[in-house]
């Protein structure tokens, strides 16, 4: 790990917090911040330092694991491993994940954000994928 | 009777001064266990709410006294009991009611939270040899006894009276010889796996506004100051247990006019010390534990906070997290060194 990268959860979302962990550290390793051969923090440290249950964070790395980032048969924390992209995704999948992205689309609007700023948002996400960086 | 009425007096009054300067002496961010902007004890409010507070408490601590000096001429026996029973729970009525006024202007948590996923971040200050430093001043004393076995005498004095004289005899058995480090092992235990604690099993907490290089600062000092308090325990444990042989049978002794002293400077000193680190601390949100998980600002019970010691909101220092079951087995084992030093203690003079 290259720097003192850090994650952060928000206690009073309506998103589990399992859930923010992943997605935050999935952040990382797709942006290339974690790369492979880093290793994370013991389970006990990050639940201790986030204030939430052992349970909700193994639940996380669990998650990553099983979506192949992470050798969680280390004694000591989790390694971040070396993930090729799939070419080809499961099309059950893809769509899976987009069905996400409009839901978190609609939650932002219900929230109140405004229909441009979203959009605007997404177009220069859009442009960092092409351009190599989300 | 008298002195020992006027040593009641003087002890009352310096609950009373230490329950006046509480407040003092929680992290900047709350006040009466409650979150509150840092500089809230300096408004108008929070001004009033200390007034009211420290009235309170001298009212409460002046009644004890007046108690004990009235009462001691009626019925001495049940005056003590009496007298420091209303100044304990009189002081913490007065705290709990300065937490319920306190409440109306508590500042929200943050309810984002960050932690960093370096992974040595809990690296133990000064390294593993100087942890186990002063387990091997007792082995030293320990090997220093055995070598020297036949130099102990018979019978001698492990026990001496504040002005030197010894009131507490051993014999030259394996409990009478070792007793004594075996206690100090007992201590030493208590105040390294405490210090570990703090270090391995507390929340960093990080969060908007926090002052994470304030907090890991006192973490280190609390650390290190356990660790003094080891090793004074070690080397005191170490000149007691070879006394015998470095002063045979002798009946008087230098150690009470050394240590007594120590006894009283230290805690204070060390209060000073942590007092000033804690206070100097610039984090705009309290420490990160929720209010409503707080009991009367004083007990902390949180089921879904892994940490086993938090940072307590009465006072100065760490205090359980009740909501932790091992939090209980914690308890067990404090207790456990002062029953074993019992026990040990009576083998020894008998």
């Amino acid at each position: 790990m290259s720097k003192d990268l850090t994650i952060a959860i928000d206690v009073n979302s309506p998103v589990p917090v399992y859930r923010q962990v992943v997605d935050a550290v999935r952040h990382l390793l797709v942006d290339g911040e974690l790369r492979p051969g880093d290793i994370l923090p013991p389970v006990r440290q990050l639940a201790l330092d986030l204030g939430v249950h052992f349970n909700t964070v193994a639940q996380s790395y669990r998650v990553l694991s099983e979506e192949g980032w992470l050798d969680l048969k280390r004694r000591r924390g989790a390694m971040v491993l070396d993930r090729s992209v799939p070419d080809r995704p499961d099309r059950d999948r893809q769509e899976r994940g987009l069905q996400r992205l409009r839901e978190v689309i609609a939650q932002l609007q219900a929230e109140g954000i405004p229909a441009r700023s979203i959009a605007g948002r997404l177009r220069r996400l859009a442009d960092g994928i092409e351009g190599g960086k989300s | 009777m008298t002195l020992l009425v006027a040593l009641w007096n003087l002890m009352l009054l310096a609950a009373g001064i230490l329950f006046f300067v509480t407040p003092e002496m929680s992290r900047p961010g709350t006040l009466f266990g409650i979150t509150v902007v840092p500089d809230f004890a300096f408004t108008e409010e929070g001004s009033a709410l200390l007034r009211r507070y420290r009235r309170r408490i001298a009212v409460t601590t002046l009644t004890a006294i007046l108690v004990i000096n009235v009462g001691v001429t009626i019925s001495p026996g049940f005056t003590l009991p009496i007298g420091v029973g209303l100044e304990l729970v009189g002081a913490i009525a007065c705290w709990v009611r300065a937490s319920k006024e306190t409440r109306a202007f508590a500042h929200a948590v943050p309810s984002v939270r960050l932690a960093s996923l370096n992974p040595n971040l809990r690296a133990l200050p000064g390294g593993w040899l100087f942890l186990i430093g002063p387990y091997l001043v007792l082995a030293l004393a320990g090997w220093f006894l055995y070598s020297n076995w036949h130099a102990i005498p018979e019978r001698f004095p492990i026990h001496w009276g504040p002005d030197g004289t010894a009131n507490g005899w051993a014999h030259r058995t394996i409990f009478g010889v070792f007793g004594i480090l075996l206690g100090g092992l007992f201590s030493n235990a208590l105040t390294t796996m405490i210090a570990c604690i703090v270090v391995f099993r507390t929340r960093n907490f990080s969060g908007p506004g926090s002052d994470v290089a304030g907090d890991r600062a006192f973490k280190r000092a609390t650390y290190f100051l356990m660790m003094f308090i080891s090793y004074l325990m070690s080397i005191t444990f170490a000149v007691v247990s070879t006394h015998p042989i470095w002063a045979g049978s002798s009946q008087t002794s230098p150690l009470p006019i050394v240590i007594v002293p120590l006894v009283f400077v230290i805690p204070v000193a060390a209060v000073i010390y942590l007092v000033r680190i804690s206070r100097s601390r610039k984090g705009s949100t309290g420490d990160g534990t929720p209010d409503a998980c707080w009991r009367w600002g004083m007990f902390y019970y949180n089921p879904d906070d892994p940490s086993l010691l938090v940072e307590k909101r009465m006072g100065l220092g760490w205090t359980l997290n009740f909501g932790n079951r091992w939090s209980w087995a914690l308890i067990a084992v404090m207790f456990l060194p002062g029953v074993i030093i019992f026990v040990v203690a009576g083998l020894v003079k008998q």
